[in-house]
């Protein structure tokens, strides 16, 4: 993969694959005017790509969801975390054993997941959104492939035991079904949960089809529960409580396996709003600017190297084999089974003496961050400095 | 114990699976029955390792399956809410109404579970605060729950140990308004609706439910009615049969669990000479805020079919001090107040003023604590911590 040059590419380029792998990279013509326009607004000794970022974020989280405006930045942003996703996506499937989804699905997968990954970063904090990002898409990605894995092994009806209400709806609304037929179709599933959860402790998978006693308790069930809803229908049939659960399934699925290869590409090039609106608007600039010169780049790096100082210190303290595993698992990314196998010593034994390391580490930066920068260690400061540690382990020299 | 990058991960021993299926058949049905089953598997793995790993003093606090899915674990002071999901879905965490607005059901910490057991695994993928799901997430009013984006919930729990440790103020519940009574004659006539409803916890408003389940007694009849089919009448203790000689489920003779040298001062503004002969006197463990108190009754006839009822509340171990702000109070059934005592600063017992009563009256005694809200001072909040029920 050819690493992006100028600022104004790293805001405005998409990654493209063919045959699963990485092609290059494509230009988003409109973003590229906005990037463009915004970057000469700005001084030139501002133009750091994290600035840049910082101020994209912040801009984001002020505009409207269905703004054009925050449309173009999101779509700034977008191309800025392409990187980041794709090695995350890398990383995840390469200490996964027995894949079989293509990475340019999974990237697809964790990249549509952006703005959900911006509105849960506050850009106050030090880590960077790059770092913050990485560490959100390879949960996203863990997620989707255990979420496959799982959907493949599944029956129909057994499929409908491991949804969730929220996934339900999300598929009744992608396939085009009206809000009051959704509540009908969720109450139905609700009704089915109720009457026909397995029998077999071990029994959600290969859940079989509900005979005909099964689904008269369900229309039962449903049509003294359908008073409840704001439009509460006709009374269902047993028959017509299987149609809807079947559709169910059918909906869920094709929910749950999109067609991915249309995620990626870039949602302003179907835009046709004018030019106008996405062009920068100055006060704003200034203002958000202003806010971001108050973060010295400076310091910032010169943090960097104390919080080096203090997780050698750290790790100095542990056991040699505690060290060991720590640079086996951080700077080798051997998985925990290759360091069981290594290191001759059970996983969950790995497993375990890594949560404790960890947590001993969290807890040093922590305290220093507390002590020296006066940070309160609230949930969101520790939460941000934990996404940051796992790269500062991994960029840490062997001792 | 696997670490999934940050997540924790756990397997279920065989045995575990088995007996928390066996436990699960009470449950009234289908639904009920897999709650009990996730909510038992939950609490076998996760209360062991707390204890041992982090929360040494951790017990089991609050759990009522058949109504509502989530097990609370409390240690000092505080709550954690497990929320057990057989779910594929990790994009959200889903609360229950009841753990976030009931007073005292709230938690401080709420963990996201997922348990899938074809595989026999458990995971616990991400934790956050009562004040953070009240204030970013959102409430679904379709199914009373509250919910928030993965994305917003902290997947790393090392992050929860190291902010306890270094930030023990840590604001983790938002304020929360006290829940009006219902009047006994409505819960009593709710409990038959509920009995049989499918879905109890939707079936009348939320003010009237998280009111009703806050009454522990309430809702232990609810849970037998909806598993046995049958409407227990409200547990009344006749009094008057102790003077038979009658020992009622619950009750112990006062000499049997207090040292005959207490006896004299156990209670105390009542000179022993006025105790007579036939007093009969009999006490109540409590388990209150993990520590054991007693309710004693001390019954003595009285000329024209009348009783004399004296009633303290006292802890087990005389070097104790009873909780502050408990409020023990004697009540019409109809739930009117009739007088009361509140504990203070050092008490180590109360007693409600002595009270003459006829034979065949009911009347309740009622146990409940008061904890002011620090955020507005002048509002008090109060917990039904026991009720009882007597009959002369």
């Amino acid at each position: 993969m050819r690493q992006r040059q100028d600022i104004t590419e790293l805001f405005s380029t998409f990654l493209q694959f063919e045959a699963e792998r990485v092609s290059g990279w494509a230009t988003d013509a409109r973003l590229r005017r906005s990037a463009e326009t915004y970057i000469k607004s700005i001084q030139q000794n501002k133009t750091s790509e994290w600035l840049v970022a910082t101020y994209w974020h912040r801009y984001w989280q002020q505009q409207s969801a269905s703004s054009s405006k925050s449309a173009t930045a999101l779509g700034h942003l977008s191309a800025y975390l392409q990187e980041s996703c794709y090695w995350s996506t890398y990383n995840v499937i390469r200490q996964t054993p027995g894949i079989r989804h293509p990475l340019s699905d999974c990237f697809q997968v964790a990249i549509a997941e952006v703005p959900k990954v911006l509105r849960a970063k506050d850009p106050q904090h030090p880590s960077s959104l790059k770092t913050y990002a990485s560490y959100a898409f390879s949960n996203i990605i863990r997620d989707f492939l255990r979420q496959r894995r799982e959907l493949d092994l599944c029956s129909d009806w057994g499929l409908l035991l491991k949804l969730s209400r929220k996934r339900l709806k999300e598929a009744l609304a992608a396939a085009g079904m009206s809000e009051s037929e959704s509540a009908q179709r969720q109450l139905a599933w609700q009704c089915f949960e109720t009457v026909y959860l397995p029998t077999k402790a071990s029994g959600l998978r290969r859940l079989a089809a509900p005979d005909r006693q099964a689904w008269e308790a369900i229309a039962t069930l449903y049509n003294r529960q359908r008073q409840q809803l704001s439009v509460p229908g006709e009374d269902g049939s047993p028959e017509t409580l299987e149609r809807w659960l079947a559709q169910c399934v059918k909906y869920t699925r094709s929910y749950l396996y999109p067609s991915i290869d249309s995620l990626n590409r870039s949602r302003s090039d179907e835009d046709n709003s004018e030019l106008q609106d996405s062009l920068v608007d100055h006060a704003q600039t200034n203002l958000i600017n202003d806010w971001i010169e108050q973060e010295e780049i400076s310091d910032r790096q010169n943090q960097y190297q104390q919080i080096r100082a203090i997780l050698a210190d750290a790790i100095a303290t542990f056991d040699p084999t505690l060290q060991q595993l720590l640079i086996l698992y951080y700077q080798r990314q051997y998985t925990q089974q290759q360091i069981a196998k290594e290191l001759g010593i059970p996983q969950y034994t790995v497993s375990r003496k890594l949560t404790k390391a960890r947590e001993k580490l969290l807890l040093a930066i922590t305290q220093w961050s507390q002590e020296t920068l006066h940070i309160t260690p609230t949930a969101t400061v520790v939460k941000d400095i934990a996404t940051l540690l796992d790269e500062w382990l991994a960029a840490m020299p062997e001792a | 114990m696997m670490l999934s990058h940050t997540q924790l991960e756990f397997d279920i021993a065989p045995e575990v699976l088995e007996a928390a299926w066996q436990q699960s058949r009470v449950y009234s049905n289908s639904r009920s029955q897999w709650t009990a089953f996730l909510n038992q598997i939950c609490l076998s793995i996760v209360l062991p390792w707390l204890q041992a790993e982090h929360l040494p003093q951790a017990v089991s606090d609050l759990q009522a399956w058949e109504l509502v899915n989530g097990t609370a674990i409390q240690s000092d002071r505080q709550r954690f809410i497990f929320i057990p999901d057989k779910s594929i879905d990790t994009s959200q965490l889903t609360v229950p109404q009841e753990w976030m607005d009931i007073p005292s059901w709230a938690g401080n910490y709420y963990f996201a579970v997922q348990i899938n057991p074809d595989e026999q695994q458990l995971r616990i993928w991400a934790y956050t605060t009562h004040e953070q799901l009240k204030n970013q997430g959102s409430y679904d009013p379709s199914d009373r729950t509250y919910n928030l984006e993965a994305p917003s919930l902290v997947s790393d729990l090392n992050v929860l140990w190291v902010v306890r440790q270094l930030n023990p103020h840590e604001v983790t519940q938002s304020p929360l308004s006290p829940l009006t009574p219902v009047p006994a004659a409505q819960a009593d006539h709710l409990l038959q609706r509920l009995t049989s409803a499918p879905l109890p916890r939707l079936e009348i408003p939320f003010s009237l439910w998280g009111s009703l389940l806050t009454a522990d007694s309430w809702r232990d009849r609810l849970t037998q009615a909806r598993q046995t089919g049958e409407v227990a009448p409200r547990r009344l203790t006749q009094i008057s049969q102790w003077l038979q000689n009658s020992v009622m489920e619950g009750w112990q003779l006062l000499e049997s669990l207090v040292n005959p040298d207490e006896l004299a001062t156990s209670l105390r503004q009542t000179p022993v000479s006025e105790v007579s002969r036939e007093a009969v006197r009999r006490v109540k463990r409590l388990t209150i805020r993990q520590q054991t108190l007693l309710l004693i009754v001390a019954i003595a006839p009285e000329p024209d079919e009348k009783v004399n009822i004296r009633i303290q509340l006292r802890t087990e171990e005389r070097t104790e001090d009873l909780p502050e702000n408990l409020l023990l109070s004697l009540q019409s059934t109809a739930g009117s107040m009739i007088q009361s005592m509140q504990t203070g600063d050092r008490y180590s017992s109360i007693q409600l003023r002595p009270f003459k009563c006829r034979i065949g009256t009911q009347f309740k005694v009622q146990l409940e604590e008061q904890s002011s809200n620090l955020l507005e001072d002048d509002e008090t909040q109060s917990e039904v911590l026991i009720e009882e029920w007597f009959q002369c």
